[in-house]
């Protein structure tokens, strides 16, 4: 039975309303009626019939998949034997890669013991080789703060449910290796031979644009080009592919072989192909579906491409329903189904504008809510300089690695003329690239739209481009009002939020708090976390440490839209207060930095202070009996007193009124400091408490507690913690004054959000 | 092998090449009868016309514009008879060979299903009046017997208008046989159909093929202006 052209495009259509009515059950119902009532008046009754199958069928399929099932806890000191899938990554003294173990994808981490070992184990050709390992299973950590990154769901997206942290490595031979390892070692191999030969700013884009690797790229590059929305250019996406293809087609017939010919070697060479270039979703969507439209070219009744988009989008959801997680997944396929929905647009409206700009700027369009969700900003040159940048790496870059590629193989001593001409072009681009990505200017920051508001984005774009289709740019009113609506509602609902907040981030050991004022009339931090860092040999250093401030509090300010900070508050000189600080400072602009009005800072709170009065930030020496205020919210700095010896207790205490809330920010302050405030202070009654010093039995003293009478208390104290806070003894305590605990080791960020004077407490770990 | 369902063109027959974008994909696809070549051999008037006739004033010499009335109109309306006799007339196709040859097919070849789309394309065209009836040019009895449906007619029901039958033909030759001065002296060759509701102070919307000299058409007008009609406009498919 013939069935009707779109029928692929349809049921991937029903997968994306499946998925979102697994998240929001109500918003997806609505979505999928609306559709098939603007459906119904064209299609017939039995494929709106098909289509509501369809969805509920993905409906459960995602249920069944993506629900947080309790994972059984996994085995510890194990003995496994595990099968080396692909190149492990050495970073530092952690050696980490995706092994095979029974079967089932395990991402497994080794930490190094010495340098010999390192150099040792660098030598080896992983895939295919088996080692016998003693190691503990792991449950992948789980999302610990509001919008930061997810590992879990990142494995998920590679069908990893578990990972294993090695103790030791016992000895490994090589398996029976698979045609497939056989063509990774030779990809390794290749991308060593252009490490060898070009310079090491220069190679890292070459194997980026040949084998679809990134290891080795500059921090600031990669930055540079993704705040510009140009990092598709350094993956293989499906513009590459089809390059490829297409050239190598007619090379075929160009040296006088068949059609037939030509596509069936096409058919069998884009599989390696995507081996070749690293297996990323996006390669591989490219890839299957250039082969997928190739190999029904056969037949006379051609797919549409976006049947076969759609065909392949089915096929990679039915293969793991957790790939449309993945970031590029979703963006590869929202880009190429939205350029080929308008492909009556392009050929028609092209010659207005060349079709490279309208292109740019409908897949800008298309892009826009996927890249404010998971980047919460977006680049206003970002269109214009893929303008440029698409047909620089196209037609000119990607063309020259190749040629490149092909002479290293067959006539090393041509290789300097090209080279050189290559490492000139890559050289000015990138310095472009990162010449305008520092005009903080073009990027705006709109923070991370809700579920509504995503839809809502996507609801406004589908109206537009149809507008766009319909009348092209004759209505313009239409258009503006379809394009900055959402915008306005972002700015409304996430920028300048009538929303207010306290939250206690989950930094690890560590502090910091972040209080949010409605409508943005102030945004402060308390204390930054931070990582304690111990020295190490330069082998050990890993290429970026963990550092909190660059991981989560930024991530979490830049989500809720916020682009600088009024006061930057350190309550003391210790790491896990401060340690962050540098990055933050250099990262984000802040009105003022508040210190202890303390003597004898360590050496780093005052490092600290030096970079602040170098970025012309104002510092403010602060002291007991100081207080601001901002609207109905007032701040009071209880201590420390004026000339303090730097240390725990003489932490910047600051008391709140903040949602009718009377709030009590300690940060370390330890028995004697408690003692001074309640002798100070005799009337001092507080609602919330910060505990002081994560739960340490040096704190939260039994008369400090009576006294001031606290209903909640959240202690900021880090998962497995080694000084063993919070103690046991704290927590009795707490429990027997009949206060709410909230522990940011088992609860995750801790929240407490705000309208007017009603607020509730909210966690991400319940 | 045959995986997709096709869609055939009404007039060549040719597979039409499916297209899904924006409007088909969330709106349903719209039922394709024409592929996008026979498509685009109807030439649509655009651009500056005559007032009253809506003939294309490129088509026309430049010492045969006056302001924005054809030298054709311009004698119409100063002959005393025709003066305001036939308001407004609009047209949607320049009547080129490709649109002869479907008037053709259509009309004398009875191939009905042509209507559908000429009907689509006009719709608009129609929606654009204002009127009490629409009112198809009839064929004289004969004529009909022979042709077997009235074209006109079609076009207006096939668009989704109720048309009424104010007119009645008497039988003289075809049109298309005489010369614009025995056209335009003709006798009258309508009559107000006998049991046709009230005329007086209608607005009346005549609807026809093709407007080649305007004499049918302001025959008609002249017949139902003289029974009251308050205002008489025309749409025709062709503008020849």
């Amino acid at each position: 039975m013939p069935i009707f052209y779109g029928i692929f495009a349809y049921l991937s259509f029903t997968v994306l309303l499946g998925f979102l009515s697994f998240y929001d059950f109500s918003l997806g119902l609505i979505s999928l009626i609306s559709f098939c009532h603007l459906l119904h008046y064209r299609l017939p009754r039995n494929r709106i019939y098909l289509l509501i199958v369809s969805f509920s069928f993905w409906l459960l399929l995602f249920k069944l998949n993506l629900s947080p099932v309790p994972i059984s806890v996994p085995e510890t000191d194990v003995h496994e034997t595990i099968r080396f899938i692909e190149y492990p990554v050495f970073d530092g003294n952690k050696m980490s890669a995706n092994v095979n173990i029974n079967g089932r994808k395990i991402a497994v981490s080794y930490w190094l013991n010495s340098k010999t070992e390192k150099d040792h184990l660098r030598t080896i050709s992983y895939p295919g080789v088996i080692c016998s390992v003693n190691g503990n299973y792991e449950i992948p950590s789980q999302q610990r703060n509001p919008n930061a990154f997810n590992y879990r769901q990142f494995l998920l997206t590679e069908k990893i449910y578990y990972t294993m942290t090695i103790h030791e490595m016992k000895e490994c031979h090589i398996g029976k290796r698979t045609f497939l390892d056989y063509l990774l070692i030779i990809r390794e191999n290749s991308i060593a031979e252009v490490n060898r030969v070009f310079p090491t700013h220069i190679a890292p884009f070459i194997n980026a644009l040949l084998f679809g690797e990134d290891r080795g790229m500059e921090e600031e590059d990669q930055a540079a080009y993704q705040s510009l929305g140009l990092s598709h250019l350094l993956a293989i996406s499906g513009l590459h592919v089809s390059i490829l293809s297409v050239s190598l087609f007619f090379l075929l017939l160009r040296f006088g072989f068949t059609k037939e010919f030509a596509r069936n070697f096409l058919l069998f060479v884009l599989p390696l192909y995507a081996v070749f270039a690293g297996m990323s979703p996006s390669v591989n969507r490219a890839v299957f579906m250039s082969w997928c439209v190739l190999f029904l070219s056969k037949w006379k009744d051609t797919f549409l491409p976006i049947d076969a988009l759609g065909f392949s989008f089915l096929f990679f959801i039915l293969r793991n329903p957790a790939i449309i997680y993945h970031v590029g997944f979703q963006l590869s396929y929202l880009v190429t189904a939205c350029l080929l929905l308008s492909s009556a647009i392009l050929k028609k409206h092209a010659r207005y504008l060349t079709s490279s700009v309208l292109i740019a700027l409908l897949a800008q369009l298309a892009s826009l809510p996927v890249i404010l969700f998971h980047f919460y900003e977006f680049s206003l040159v970002s269109c214009l300089m893929n303008i440029i940048f698409v047909p620089l790496y196209s037609f000119i870059i990607l063309p020259l690695c190749i040629v490149m590629f092909i002479i290293i193989l067959i006539m090393p001593s041509l290789i300097d003329f090209f080279a050189n001409l290559l490492m000139k072009i890559v050289e000015l681009a990138n310095s472009i690239t990162n010449w305008i990505s520092h005009f903080d200017l073009f990027t705006i920051t709109l923070g991370k739209p809700p579920v509504f508001l995503f839809i809502f984005y996507f609801f406004t774009i589908i109206v537009l481009f149809f507008v766009i289709e319909k009348y092209w740019l004759q209505k313009k009113g239409l258009l503006f009002l379809l394009l900055f609506t959402p915008i306005i509602f972002q700015l409304l609902f996430v920028k300048w939020s009538p929303f207010g907040e306290v939250t206690f981030i989950d930094v690890g050991q560590g502090d910091s708090i972040l209080i949010r004022l409605p409508f943005n009339q102030g945004n402060y931090l308390i204390d930054t976390g931070g990582n304690i860092s111990y020295t190490q040999e330069e082998w050990e250093e890993q290429a970026n440490p963990y550092d909190p401030g660059e991981k989560i509090v930024l991530p979490l300010l830049k989500s809720r839209g916020i682009t600088h900070l009024d006061k930057l508050i350190l309550t003391h000189g210790d790491m896990d207060h401060i340690g962050s600080a540098k990055t933050i400072i250099e990262k984000l602009p802040i009105k003022q930095l508040l210190v202890g009005d303390t003597i004898h800072k360590k050496a780093f709170e005052l490092e600290i202070i030096a970079l602040a009065n170098k970025k012309n930030i104002e510092v403010i020496h602060v002291y007991e009996g100081l207080k601001w205020a901002k609207g109905k919210y007032d701040f009071h700095i209880l201590a420390p007193r004026l000339m303090d010896e730097a240390d725990n207790d003489a932490s910047i205490v600051i008391y709140a009124i903040v949602a009718g809330k009377r709030w009590l920010f300690t940060g370390d302050l330890e028995e004697a400091g408690e003692k001074q405030l309640i002798e100070k202070y005799p009337q001092l009654r507080v609602d919330i408490l910060k505990v002081g010093h994560h739960g340490s039995n040096t704190s939260t003293t039994a008369p400090f507690l009576s006294k001031i009478k606290p209903k909640a208390a959240i202690i900021s104290v880090g998962e497995r913690n080694r000084y063993g806070h919070p103690h046991q003894e704290i927590l009795d305590r707490l429990q027997e004054n009949t206060i709410d605990i909230y522990r940011t080791d088992k609860n995750g960020a801790v929240s407490y959000s705000f309208f007017l004077n009603k607020g509730r407490f909210s966690t991400v770990i319940d | 092998m045959q995986l997709f369902i096709k869609e055939y063109c009404l007039y060549c027959d040719g597979e039409i090449a499916p297209q899904i974008d924006w409007g088909s994909f969330f709106l349903g696809p719209e039922k394709k009868l024409l592929c996008e070549s026979c498509k685009n051999r109807f030439e649509r008037i655009n651009g500056a016309t005559c007032r009253i006739c809506c003939r294309p004033m490129e088509q026309i010499a430049e010492q045969f514009q006056h302001d924005d009335l054809c030298n054709d109109c311009l004698r119409w309306e100063s002959n005393r008879k025709w003066k305001h006799v036939l308001n407004q007339n609009s047209s949607l196709f320049v009547y080129n060979d490709f649109m002869a040859e479907v008037i053709a097919r259509f009309k004398y070849r009875g191939d009905y299903l042509l209507v559908q789309y000429i009907a689509e394309q006009i719709k608009p065209l129609i929606v654009k009046h204002s009127f009490d009836y629409l009112v198809p040019i009839p064929l004289s009895k004969e004529r009909l017997y022979e042709r077997g449906f009235n074209q006109a007619e079609a076009i207006g029901k096939a668009a989704g208008f109720h048309t009424t039958n104010l007119l009645t033909r008497v039988h003289t030759e075809k049109q298309s046989k005489k010369t614009r001065a025995e056209r335009m002296d003709l006798e009258q060759i309508f009559r107000i159909a006998s049991q046709s509701p009230a005329i007086d102070g209608k607005y009346i919307l005549l609807i026809d093929d093709i407007y080649t000299t305007g004499s049918t058409l302001r025959h008609a007008a002249y017949v139902l202006k003289a029974a009251g009609a308050a205002r008489v406009q025309s749409v025709t498919v062709a503008r020849g």
